[in-house]
């Protein structure tokens, strides 16, 4: 029995893409088949969460120490390919367990966003068709308990995201937005593939945990690492695994050099940016760290390397982040930046305050996403921040819950961010492989930044004057049907989402406000709730041998800093922009233009332009004069149509010898007889 | 075995022969049986239900004993697997026939005697464990395809092709027979005492065979290699293929090649102690045959003549089943690809011709390249079957033929012949272009092929055996597993005694 409910969890969203994907075959009606679309797709992610939950109960009560192994489904999955053999076994453990319950249950609420958000769209069955076969990939993604079945759901969940970031395809600019989410996704995934097979040669099996001990991260489990045949892992192997793992982990959660793709994947529906680029697929790099911290511990090189690109990308991302106007960017890059904290985390093998800040960024980044829907939603499809402003008193509710992720996001003192960004900030300070000092400048420089451009966006958004009236009409609705809905409310009048998107935003809201506290160091039942729930998923640092530094100064220090730290970026913006009320801008454009910084952030640092030039242009050029013109046109080409020709030349020559005379025929049987008898006759003298 | 074991045994040869009197006699005393082919036609379907009832129910006791009636036969588990083939194909010759016939007026009884004849010729080649045993067999064979290959009397072709086939085919048995008296001979010096039974004529590892051995080997495989059209003793098979009514050059083109195989397999395996003798001409027949064949296939443009090369070319290819077989380690994993890729060649070179004969009518033979014309839009049903099957010839997945490729390149590279993997790539890249045009003579070209006509009386038969092979085609691609069974019982030959 207590196997069936996990496998419940698992099959119910693939039960509900069934449904959608074949609801135009069996219901005919448009309208029935977008009602009943619209109920069953939220429904079935809900009723998972609720099953998922149901799992939560059932083993608190016999806590989950140790770790209960995986629920064999099908058994073996492959079999013996060459020795490889990997089940369908599903790992129910605290880390699993806990992104289930993020995927389905933030997942959850933003289908029923999605349902008000998407209500006007033509294809509403389409789009439930990917949101429900993504979360279904997902739950496969932390829940398989090999890597192959992770890889599977990894694969899953980036094709849904191209899917669904294209999925107004006939806007060309979504379409390349899509391909080029997935074509940067192939780097990552190669050296991912490529750290699978690594595992495969190393250990000689792919399972994570098996109940009889011998899976990889029961074999890394222990102070000197051996593989099945007993034999010990050498250390430069481990740093392999890990660091070709990491390119996989950071092409899934937009790290550098591999981010570019996540501000384009904004040309999604917003539902999609909150749930798929914010709140779970891109933390999938972070639980796969997590779920690897076995092997992570044991490479100092590997930890290092996650730690500073962890770091660069935070403050890169937040940077970034300050000079953009759509909306949905600002958040975009905010994702990477806090993506950065979290890879930082996990660098210094703070894995379980990683984790928190999954959580914790999973409920007030979705919540901002679905606020800045709601913004959009109202202003008929408006993202441009330039053009919006005053808000506060025409959308009170929207401007409640975003101000409320806002506060939290920057650290705000006794908000959930404040509480895992501060546990991060503090473990980078004490960094086991030194430069703690500077990973921890970085962070908090990054947190200072990061208060400053998201009270920034408020103040674009809600305070400033509105600048949307006075001929500066919001342009018309992204989605490929224009409504009678937008005409008459294109007057410049704002309208207020309906209570069915709303009601998630409170949930949310809530999360957001409470959550950090409730699971931080301070909360119920002796505080770090999350921590030791997660205990038994996590490698301690101590398995290798690691030692964390000595603080820098004590904690009550530290949390001082972090909110000076946040309040003064929330200050500071709020001082600048209450100078600026009218056009919301703190200088002209013409400034902005000739400051070399502001391009160099609005560039993003360049690296766009410099994979234009070494993939696009050099590759292009590479594949048309090299690849095409020289090496398949002349060579390949040439060789093939010679080869053709010969044949076909032959083959007219061999028909003259089929004459249709039976006597011919007798007489080449004869002396193909007398050539078969002389040769094995003249074979067996010879010996 | 004993007698009555022995008997028993051999139930499903023993059905199909009787099977195949009552039909001849229902045909000449019953008045109304001869109206049309459905009685005839039906009658010998059971029959080959029957029989294979009998040697599924002998696959299953799993038999111990193989050798029958003191060693002339071996039946064991590989036999079974090749009865069980044969009977199928047998009986999806004879439903494609049911409708053929009815079309081009060739409704005569006798054709399902000799069919049945005919199989049980080819299952007595699978099973003959005595050379003296398995020309009788060859023969059974032979005498019962020369008169279904003039069986249509009034076409000057057919009657061309019948004669062509019977004194080629008198020629080659004369080597054959010739071949077993010489290794009697050779048996009888080498002081085994004068047997032809490959159960006998046990040869020590290593040991060099005498000249009389080997020259009787060599003439065994010249008559053999006729029968499954090796090269260069193929070259009746164009000629006979296009002259045979269709039916008859479907039934004839897979049920021969899987005796013919099955008997090849046999004695060479017997003397693969001197593989070191033999192994070589068989290489190079190997490649021959594979070249010739795809070579001639590419500028035919009568279907009938191309599947004719192509067949030969299969030949070839299976022929690298008997060449990785001379191996002792990879013995097992060649008999399996030999009866997988024997299945997958009966399968869809059946179907191919079954698309044909359901095209034909009376006034029309649909043969050339030009009948299959833009077929498509006219008659998409036997255009979309007839893709399947030239994919599958061409070995292209998901079909059958590509996994019975697979296997043959497995089996050739588990004995390490590495050239004879090389050339079965290589041409079966050239094999692709002669398919492929077929598919876009179907698909592609414009115009109007053969007139569509479907007023028969028994349409339903050539259906269901066209739909039969084309889904067993592509089961065996997409799921080889349904083909297990029968593979597993072709791992070993089963020469216990």
């Amino acid at each position: 029995m207590q196997n069936i409910l996990p496998q419940l969890v698992l099959w119910l969203p693939l039960l509900g893409f069934l449904f959608c994907a074949a609801s135009g075959l069996v219901i005919k009606d448009p309208k029935v088949q977008k009602k009943a679309v619209s109920l069953i797709a939220p429904g079935v992610v809900l009723l998972a969460f609720v099953f998922a939950l149901a799992v939560l109960f059932q083993t608190h009560a016999r806590t989950l120490v140790p770790l209960i192994p995986g629920t064999p489904l099908l058994e073996p999955w492959f079999t013996r390919y060459g020795g490889l053999r990997v089940d369908f076994n599903l790992v129910l453990d605290p880390l699993s367990l806990l992104m289930a319950l993020i995927i389905t249950g933030v997942g959850g609420l933003i289908h029923v966003y999605a349902a008000g958000y998407m209500a006007e769209d033509k294809e509403v069955s389409r789009f439930f068709t990917y949101f429900n076969l993504f979360v279904f990939m997902m739950l496969l993604l932390v829940l398989g308990d090999n890597f192959l079945l992770m890889f599977v759901g990894w694969e899953g969940v980036g094709t849904c995201s191209y899917l669904l970031i294209s999925f107004w395809f006939t806007d060309e600019a979504n379409a390349k937005a899509g391909n080029k989410a997935f074509i940067v996704n192939r780097v990552g995934d190669l050296g991912f593939a490529l750290g699978m097979m690594a595992v495969w040669s190393v250990f000689g099996t792919l399972s994570f945990f098996t109940r009889d001990g011998r899976g990889v991260m029961d074999l890394a489990a222990h102070a000197r690492v051996l593989d099945l045949a007993g034999n010990p892992v050498p250390a430069g192997m481990i740093t392999l695994i890990c660091l070709l793992l990491l390119v996989g982990a950071l092409g899934k959660s937009a790290q550098i050099p591999l981010f570019v793709w996540l501000p384009d994947a904004m040309a999604g529906p917003t539902p999609v940016s909150a749930l798929i680029h914010a709140a779970t697929m891109v933390t999938a790099g972070v639980v796969m760290l997590t779920r690897c911290s076995w092997l992570y511990v044991h490479s100092v090189t590997a930890l290092q390397t996650v730690a500073w690109v962890g770091a660069i990308t935070a403050l890169l991302g937040a940077l970034m982040a300050l000079t953009q106007t759509d909306i949905k960017k600002v958040l975009a890059y905010s994702t990477i930046s806090q993506l950065g904290y979290m890879f930082l985390a996990c660098g210094v093998g703070d894995f379980s305050d990683g984790m928190f800040h999954v959580v914790t960024h999973a409920f007030f980044k979705g919540l901002l996403f679905l606020g800045a829907g709601a913004v959009i939603h109202s202003m008929l499809g408006q993202q441009d921040m330039r053009r919006m402003g005053g808000l506060k008193k025409l959308l009170p509710a929207t401007w409640g819950v975003m101000i409320v992720a806002t506060y939290s996001i920057a650290g705000f003192p006794l908000l959930s961010g404040f509480w895992s960004k501060d546990a991060i900030l503090e473990s980078a300070s004490r960094a086991c492989f030194g430069g703690g000092p500077v990973l921890y400048l970085i962070g908090l420089v990054t947190a200072f930044i990061t208060a400053f451009y998201m009270n920034r966006l408020m103040w674009k958004t809600f305070y400033t004057d509105a600048r949307f009236v006075n001929g500066q009409l919001p342009e018309l609705h992204h989605s490929n049907e224009e409504h009678e809905h937008h005409e008459e409310a294109a007057h410049g009048k704002v309208t207020n989402a309906p209570a069915s998107m709303m009601q998630p935003l409170y949930i949310l809201a809530l999360l957001a406000l409470g959550f950090g506290w409730f699971a931080g160091p301070y909360g119920p039942a002796g505080g770090n709730l999350l921590k030791n729930f997660l205990a038994p998923s996590v490698a301690p640092l101590s398995l290798a041998g690691l030692q964390p530094q000595p603080e820098l100064f004590p904690k009550l220090a530290g949390y001082l800093i972090s909110s000076l730290a946040a309040l003064g970026g929330l200050g500071l913006a709020a001082w600048l922009y209450r100078q600026h009320m009218a056009t919301g801008e703190l200088t002209t454009d013409a400034v902005k233009d000739s400051s070399v910084f502001n391009r160099l952030l609005r560039s993003n640092f360049g690296f766009d332009a410099v994979y234009n030039m070494v993939f696009f242009r050099a590759g292009g050029m590479l594949a048309d004069r090299v690849l095409w013109h020289g090496l398949e046109e002349d060579v390949l080409n040439g060789t093939a149509t010679g080869a053709a020709a010969l044949i076909g030349r032959l083959s007219l020559a061999a028909r003259k010898m089929q004459t249709g005379n039976a006597r011919n025929y007798a007489l080449v049987m004869l002396a193909g007889m007398v050539t078969l008898v002389l040769g094995l006759l003249v074979r067996v003298m010879q010996h | 075995m004993t007698n009555a074991q022995s008997m028993q045994a051999i139930l499903p040869v023993i059905t199909l022969l009787i099977t195949g009197m009552v039909v001849l006699l229902g045909d000449a005393f019953l008045p109304f049986w001869r109206r049309s082919g459905v009685a005839s036609g039906s009658l010998s379907l059971l029959g080959i239900v029957i029989a294979a009832g009998f040697a599924l129910d002998r696959l299953s006791h799993q038999p111990t004993h193989s050798l029958a009636f003191h060693g002339a036969l071996s039946l064991g588990r590989f036999t079974q697997a090749c009865t069980l083939l044969l009977l199928l194909l047998a009986g999806l010759a004879v439903l494609l026939a049911v409708t053929y016939l009815e079309n081009r007026r060739l409704n005569r009884g006798e054709y399902y005697t000799l069919v049945l004849f005919a199989t049980s010729g080819a299952i007595l080649m699978a099973a003959a464990n005595d050379l003296i045993v398995l020309f009788i067999a060859v023969e059974m064979l032979s005498v019962a395809l020369y008169v279904l290959a003039g069986f249509a009397r009034s076409e000057p072709r057919s009657e061309e092709a019948a004669l062509k086939y019977f004194l080629l085919g008198a020629f080659a048995a004369g080597f054959l027979l010739y071949g077993i008296a010489l290794i009697y001979g050779g048996a009888a010096i080498s002081g085994l005492g004068g047997t032809t039974n490959l159960a006998l004529l046990h040869l020590r590892q290593g040991s060099v065979p005498g000249f009389m051995t080997v020259a009787g080997l060599a003439l065994v495989l010249v008559g053999l290699g006729f029968k499954a059209a090796l090269v260069p003793f193929h070259m009746w098979a164009p000629d006979v293929y296009e002259g045979s009514p269709t039916s008859v050059t479907g039934f004839m083109a897979v049920v021969v090649k899987v005796g013919a195989f099955a008997a090849l397999m046999r004695l060479f395996i017997a003397f693969a102690p001197a593989a070191a003798y033999w192994l070589p001409a068989i290489q190079i027949i190997a490649v021959l045959t594979m070249v010739t064949g795809n070579l001639l296939a590419v500028t035919q443009t009568n279907v009938k003549r191309m599947l004719a090369y192509s067949s030969v070319a299969h030949a070839g290819y299976l022929l690298i089943a008997v060449a990785a077989a001379a191996t002792p380690a990879a013995q097992p994993l060649a008999l399996q690809a030999m009866v997988f890729y024997l299945a997958a060649y009966g399968l869809m070179t059946l179907g191919a011709f079954a698309v044909l004969a359901w095209l034909s009518h009376r006034d029309a033979d649909c043969q050339t390249l030009s009948d299959l014309r833009g077929l498509v839009r006219t008659d998409p049903a036997a255009a979309w079957l007839m893709v399947i099957f030239m994919l599958s010839l061409g070995g292209i997945p998901p079909t059958m033929g590509f996994i019975g490729k697979w296997y043959l390149f497995t089996a050739a590279l588990q004995s390490h012949q590495l050239w004879l993997a090389i050339t079965l790539a290589l041409v079966s890249m050239v094999a692709v272009f002669y398919y492929l045009r077929v598919v876009w003579t179907l698909c592609f070209e414009e115009g109007s092929g053969i007139s569509v006509s479907r007023n028969t009386l028994a349409p339903a038969g050539v259906q269901i055996s066209l739909y039969v092979a084309a889904l067993l085609s592509l089961l065996g691609g997409i799921a080889p597993i349904v083909w297990q069974p029968l593979m597993l019982a072709a791992r070993s030959l089963g020469r216990m005694p």
